[in-house]
């Protein structure tokens, strides 16, 4: 009996400890760990720690917005362009020369791959830009000239030459004037890395690719490991320039699948996530543990006309197709609170170049069946193309074109949907293949010319994202005017009168500009939507958990 | 007992031979065009070199990702493992005690549900009730993001009970948290059959006559139970067991997969998604070799607790 005892009392105490372990688990939260610290969970993987040759908002969120800084930055609430590590600058009188003044305070990180020696100088800034510029330039080689925002952008063509004027003046030149040069300088890629790392990578013979994967800036956060498609390691960088970084330690949690971050953000494991689907943003705004940031994002869904074909070429056929449309039905449903409505090409958070006076043809089929008669279709048989993937500017194509094949059919029209896989979609939309085609466009800069210019210039229907082929020498005479205007007054109303000018002529049926949303759970202060797109934690600090 | 050995390494050597050919031909006959096609005595010779081939995805030996993915693996079955015999064997010597009363009628039917039940179902279940609605446990992962533990053995537990930072007690704790789940899901299913096959060796045993004899020589209900029953009940229920690794191997790949467990089941199924063959092959033979050696071992093993193999003083015999 005393055996049985002893093994049934061991057992007990076994089962007893296993709980108390188990129990003791229970109190992680209120501690100086989680409070100084920031876990994001962020959607993807970077391909590596350079804004430079990156294309996507993964690649920027965990490089150019943590780690670097460029010459100048953009309000993100007014969209004016701000200092950043120059100090100020001064334009020549035939706009062709620009003169940085550098600040003489800023650091570059200090990490474990490199102790600076000296400040941030002009040598940076030149070395930053002729690894895009200089073919060269062996990271330039190492890159392989892959530079595509530093293409895009027209820099190639219009970058003269970046000179060092002294220790802290740069200055740049261009071929031709540019208005919006300073927006450029403010976009991810041109990002201001290390001259002197750079060289040191070269001198130890160390391979060069090593200048993109351990990364060393001026920003606010430092890189100290990457675990790959698991998890990103950042550290205050305790001697930024700009501010003080409240948070010691932040975290990239990469998790692909929406349902996790969702799961995630509830359980606690991450503190903020960004743009979650419609299903998950209705639970989210329910719960009364999270804080739920959103703003219209600078984007656009609309729909194209391809005026190269009939009946598309006919400006009244447009205005009627539009008008059959019910557009506040289509929001509602495929949006919801995830977007709002616009109508024109610039969507109204990009004020003030958004022209509020402008109001689409209103929604009315019987007046719409009546200028189809009057333009002779009687019976029209049209294509509709949609987009096969979900974007912030359209979450839902298809749910959107079946609303828009019913509206049609009331006014006589029979359309067909037509949708493609995203890149072959996209390839046989840029030859022009399309009659009527859901697409969308996300702005890079703080400027309505980015809209107006890629989706309606003559010029862009060459470089294949004006998908209506519309092309009116009046429109693009008033962008040009826009881009070399003085100043801003004479812009806005220049970019009003575009507008004016795009919603008569109806090419494209602007739709609605999506929102950018963030959640976070109550610790997380001073989180701040980033107009442009993406996240920053540079100002972020959180507090205890009060309960 | 040497004669033994010498057959279950024989029996070994034969069915890793067939695994090795049949990894040789997935690695031929996929598509891939990496690496140009070795004979099999190279590919042979090259494995027992430690060389399983490069990655097609990243470049690099497939032996190191396996290596590096192999403790969490490890440390996911082993815990399992333990708490599935903790709360199958003792059930099935109760179930087995109280033979036909309420008892014995319960723990059939609590065996009998966990024994059917999807591991995928149960998973979400847990997920759904214990995690989100309840919030004891986290969702998925090996450790909150928020610590910086260094790996120095792959094992989660050491790692943060030897880790050199401040938060390490914290971290440790919070690695357990991460385990509850994870174990109960892949417990949950051999502590089932572990409790049946208990139950039913041991009504087997206790009808025997070296038991009656025991009985009859005045032994108490401790002695007839726990020395003579279990100990002799544990010989073919080990035998058993050895049949239950490639069940628990299954049920880790799935596990790993629901609660992202960054072990060699979710590392496998990274592979096939990105059509790493290299990978995959390397995978796929290790732990089939794997599988194959622990089985022989428990075979061993269980040679060695039988009696009837082997004279020891230490045991009862009737």
């Amino acid at each position: 009996m005393l055996l049985q005892h002893r093994f049934a009392t061991s057992y007990a105490i076994f089962i007893a400890l296993l709980c108390l372990f188990l129990a003791g688990c229970d109190n992680d939260n209120s501690n100086l760990l989680s409070q100084s610290g920031l876990v994001y969970c962020s959607d993807g993987a970077p391909d590596n720690f350079n804004p430079q040759t990156g294309t996507s908002y993964t690649n920027f969120d965990a490089s150019a917005r943590v780690i670097f800084n460029r010459l100048v930055s953009t309000n993100n609430s007014t969209g004016i362009i701000e200092p950043a590590l120059a100090s100020h600058w001064e334009m020549s009188s035939d706009g062709r020369s620009y003169l940085f003044h550098l600040r003489k305070d800023v650091n570059f990180q200090n990490t474990q791959w490199f102790q600076p020696k000296r400040l941030f100088n002009a040598e940076d800034v030149v070395f930053s830009f002729n690894r895009q510029k200089d073919e060269q330039n062996n990271f330039h080689k190492q890159a392989s000239g892959e530079f595509n925002y530093y293409q895009n952008m027209g820099l190639e063509k219009n970058l003269r030459a970046i000179l060092a004027r002294t220790a802290h003046q740069v200055e740049f030149q261009l071929v031709e004037p540019d208005s919006s040069f300073l927006h450029t300088l403010s976009m991810d890629f041109a990002s201001i890395l290390s001259a002197e790392y750079a060289a040191k990578i070269e001198a130890q013979q160390q391979p060069l690719k090593n200048l993109d994967k351990f990364p060393v800036g001026t920003g606010p956060y430092k890189l100290k490991k990457y675990q790959q498609n698991a998890v990103i390691r950042y550290q205050a960088h305790e001697n930024y320039y700009a501010s003080r970084v409240h948070l010691k330690n932040l975290v990239y949690a990469i998790t692909p699948a929406p349902s996790l971050r969702y799961a995630r953000l509830i359980t606690g494991e991450c503190d903020v996530l960004t743009n979650p689907p419609k299903s998950q943003y209705e639970l989210l705004s329910k719960n009364p543990d999270v804080n739920i940031y959103q703003k219209p994002g600078l984007n656009i869904g609309y729909m194209a006309f391809n005026t190269d074909k009939k009946p598309f070429d006919d400006a009244n056929v447009r205005k009627a197709l539009s008008m059959a449309i019910n557009k506040a039905r289509i929001i509602d449903t495929v949006y919801g609170k995830l977007g709002t409505n616009t109508d024109t090409p610039v969507p109204p958070s990009m004020t003030p170049f958004h022209n509020p006076n402008i109001k689409l043809p209103k929604y009315n089929p019987e007046q719409s069946k009546l200028l189809l008669s009057e333009a002779g279709h009687n019976q029209l048989s049209l294509e509709l193309w949609v987009l096969p993937v979900q974007r912030s500017y359209n979450p839902n194509g298809m749910l959107m074109a079946e609303l828009i094949q019913e509206d049609l059919r009331k006014v006589g029209v029979t359309t067909t949907i037509v949708s493609y896989e995203w890149n072959t979609y996209l390839d046989k939309v840029r030859a022009g293949e399309h009659e009527m085609a859901l697409l969308g466009w996300v702005a890079d800069t703080y400027d309505a010319g980015d809209f107006l210019r890629s989706l309606l210039g003559c010029t862009a229907i060459k470089a294949k994202t004006n998908r209506s082929h519309w092309c009116n020498l009046e429109f693009d005479a008033l962008l040009n005017q826009a881009s070399l205007a003085d100043n801003i007054e004479e812009k806005i109303a220049l970019y009003h009168k575009a507008q004016e000018l795009a919603v008569l002529h109806l090419p494209i049926l602007p739709i609605a500009t999506g929102q950018s949303v963030m959640v976070a759970n109550k610790q997380v202060q001073n989180l701040e939507l980033q107009t442009l797109g993406g996240v920053s934690f540079t100002d972020v600090s959180k507090v205890a958990k009060d309960d | 007992m040497i004669k033994l050995i010498f057959r279950q390494i024989f029996f070994v050597l034969v069915s890793f031979t067939g695994v090795t050919l049949i990894s040789y031909m997935v690695l031929n006959s996929a598509d891939h065009g990496a690496n140009t096609s070795l004979s099999y005595w190279q590919y042979i010779s090259n494995i027992f070199k430690g060389d399983f081939g490069t990655s097609l995805v990243t470049a690099e030996p497939t032996i190191n990702s396996f290596l590096l993915h192999l403790p969490a693996s490890l440390e996911l079955v082993l815990l399992s493992s333990i708490l599935a015999l903790l709360v199958g064997l003792p059930l099935g010597v109760i179930a087995a005690k109280y033979h036909r009363t309420p008892i014995d009628t319960i723990i059939n039917n609590i065996s009998i549900t966990a024994y059917s039940m999807p591991i995928f179902w149960w998973a979400i279940l847990l997920i759904v009730y214990i995690a989100i609605e309840f919030q004891l446990t986290p969702v998925a992962g090996r450790l909150n993001f928020i610590y910086d533990i260094e790996p120095v053995t792959g094992f989660m537990l050491i790692d943060t009970f030897i880790s050199d930072q401040s938060y390490r007690m914290e971290a440790f704790f919070d690695a357990i948290n991460h385990l509850i789940l994870p174990v109960i899901t892949l417990a949950t299913l051999p502590a089932a059959i572990i409790c049946r096959m208990t139950r039913q060796t041991m009504l087997t045993t206790l009808n025997a006559d070296y038991i009656k004899t025991a009985q009859a020589k005045g032994l108490n209900g401790f002695g007839i139970y726990w020395i003579h029953g279990l100990r002799n009940a544990l010989i073919p229920l080990t035998n058993m067991l050895g049949l239950q690794v490639s069940t628990l191997m299954t049920g880790a790949i799935l596990t790993e997969y629901i609660f992202s467990w960054p072990g060699i089941g979710k590392w496998l199924l990274d592979a096939l998604s990105q059509t790493d063959y290299q990978a995959l092959s390397t995978g796929i033979l290790i732990t089939t070799s794997m599988v194959i050696l622990i089985n022989a071992v428990i075979e061993l093993l269980g040679f060695w607790l039988n009696p009837q193999t082997k004279s020891s003083k230490r045991i009862y015999h009737g």
